[in-house]
């Protein structure tokens, strides 16, 4: 056809216009199999670093990493946290790091790397060191760094930048672990409601638990004190306890539990027999124990067990506050 | 049908587009680590080289000659994107694994190469049939290369594992795809040869 300017932009025109309306189609088509087989593949990636569970939660962004929340019955299995290091070899390493709520490391699945085959890439491939030195153990409690940089894991051989990368990630993905956990802990605790007025929230470092200072102008109003029991029905029964100077307990809120839904859970409740007995008394002047084993403290009904460790975590509490308030 | 088959064996053997026309090389080094990858990226590039090749033979004659690399360009970089959306569906490991250059197909020279060369001025279905045996080329010769990468570097073909332990791993990184590239080559040009 002959080159004149209307003939190549009339050309030009219907040929993208056609190709563009292809592409869209196309797109539209393939839309839906896309997200499938990468969500599918984030599913799989979760099942594969968790122990088993039943629900998941979506993608919730935290510290700049992705984390999934595992549950079964409404109970956290643990955490799926996908991490993204930019320092590998060969640009990102993007991993998912299986946490169990005490923040042991479950498993570690690569979920997309570029390093060198058969050297960084290996830390995709089935049993690797690297691997492994994660697996099992407590997040806390290690040093996230490779060996040759004083710490705790074992790098692949002649890969040494990739695992870093892929420590990096995994430490990054532990802060938003850590972010998580600690907000679950605290749990959106209502300190007004635990604490006389006050203006300052003091977080006091104590080697013997966590206490919270309440300061209005400059002096000390009262404070909150964590204690726990491990004899709860199911295990740990972690409280918020209010005290105010004079040692008495203003309000009592539970952070952690995993009692029997309907009954042992009543002790979450605002007003309940265990919190009535116990709220606005002097804590030195209360025996902790349940009413019919020679103590102030109405027990919830059935709910024996978990009563007893509920008073036991708030005598834990009252220990603490009589060495922090001299 | 004598000249048609001319047409397609020419693409495999006398216009092999590796070993004699030494076209496309970025991929052919980069993407050759496995025996699957390569054959992976020349499947995809043998579809996006036969679809241009029709389209642009059916537009050969409405396309004004002095646009015709744009509107060739277009055709192809819609075909690439296809194939990029349907690896994406269906086919995401390889996908991920082939990463940048299933994009970057669009600049493979070889499809750029035949359009102007061979579909611009030949009937629809020659332009298939080169089309085909240009990839089919294409396709042979990259999962040959990553055959013996595969096998001398990883000691597996096709991911089966052939012997306990690991190869050379220089066969798997870039000097490898040269030193494979080479001597291929040269094991080409012996063989052809004694045809002609």
């Amino acid at each position: 056809m002959k080159s004149s300017l209307k003939n190549m932009v009339l050309m030009l025109c219907i040929i993208a216009l056609v190709c563009s309306a292809a592409v869209a189609g196309v797109y539209q088509l393939t839309k839906e199999p896309i997200a499938a087989a990468q969500s599918q593949k984030v599913v799989d990636a979760i099942r594969k670093v968790l122990p088993a569970f039943e629900d998941c939660s979506e993608r919730m962004e935290v510290a700049g990493c992705g984390l999934y929340e595992a549950t079964t019955d409404g109970k956290i299995v643990g955490y799926a946290v996908e991490a993204t290091s930019p320092n590998g070899f060969s640009g990102n390493v993007t991993i998912m790091v299986g946490f169990t709520a005490d923040g042991t490391i479950y498993n570690v699945e690569v979920l997309s790397q570029a390093e060198t085959p058969g050297l960084g890439a290996n830390m995709a491939s089935e049993g690797n060191v690297l691997v492994a030195s994660f697996v099992g153990k407590v997040a806390g409690e290690m040093n996230m760094t490779v060996k040759k940089d004083g710490g705790d894991v074992d790098a692949l051989t002649a890969a040494t930048i990739s695992s870093r990368a892929f420590s990096e990630a995994v430490s990054f993905a532990y802060a938003a672990f850590l972010e998580v956990s600690e907000e679950n802990s605290k749990g959106g605790v209502d300190f007004a409601s635990l604490l006389p007025a006050h203006d300052t929230l003091e977080n006091v470092e104590s080697a013997d638990g966590v206490v919270y200072r309440a300061i209005l102008e400059g002096q000390t109003v009262g404070y909150a004190i964590e204690g726990s029991s491990m004899k709860g029905f199911n295990g740990l029964v972690k409280v918020l306890v209010g005290f105010d100077v004079d040692g008495s307990i203003i309000n009592i809120a539970v952070l952690e539990q995993n009692e029997t839904p309907g009954l042992g859970t009543k002790m979450c409740d605002a007003d309940n027999a265990l919190i009535a007995s116990l709220k606005g008394k002097k804590a030195s002047a209360t025996r902790f124990a349940l009413k019919n084993e020679g103590g102030d403290v109405d027990a919830l009904t059935s709910a024996t067990v978990s009563s007893r460790a509920y008073v036991e975590a708030v005598e834990a509490a009252y220990q603490l506050f009589k060495k922090v308030n001299l | 049908m004598g000249k048609n088959l001319k047409i397609f064996t020419d693409g495999v053997l006398k216009n092999n587009p590796i070993f004699v026309l030494v076209l496309g090389m970025c991929p052919t080094l980069a993407t050759t680590t496995s025996a699957i990858n390569g054959m992976g990226m020349g499947i995809a590039t043998l579809f996006v080289l036969v679809m241009s090749n029709i389209v642009i033979s059916l537009l050969k004659n409405v396309i004004p000659d002095k646009v015709r690399i744009p509107a060739y360009i277009v055709v192809i970089s819609s075909f690439v994107t296809v194939v990029q959306l349907l690896m994406q569906a269906y086919v995401q490991d390889l996908y991920n694994t082939l990463g940048v250059f299933i994009p970057l197909i669009v600049v493979n020279c070889i499809i750029l190469g035949r359009a102007e060369a061979f579909a611009s001025k030949n009937s629809v279905g020659a332009s298939a049939l080169d089309g085909l045996g240009i990839g089919l080329g294409f396709t042979l010769s990259l999962t040959i290369i990553g055959m013996v990468r595969e096998i001398l570097g990883s000691g597996s073909v096709f991911g089966m594992d052939l012997w306990q332990g690991d190869g050379a791993l220089i066969f798997i990184l870039s000097p490898g795809a040269f030193f494979v590239l080479g001597y291929l080559m040269i094991v080409f040009r012996k063989l052809t040869a004694k045809k002609n």
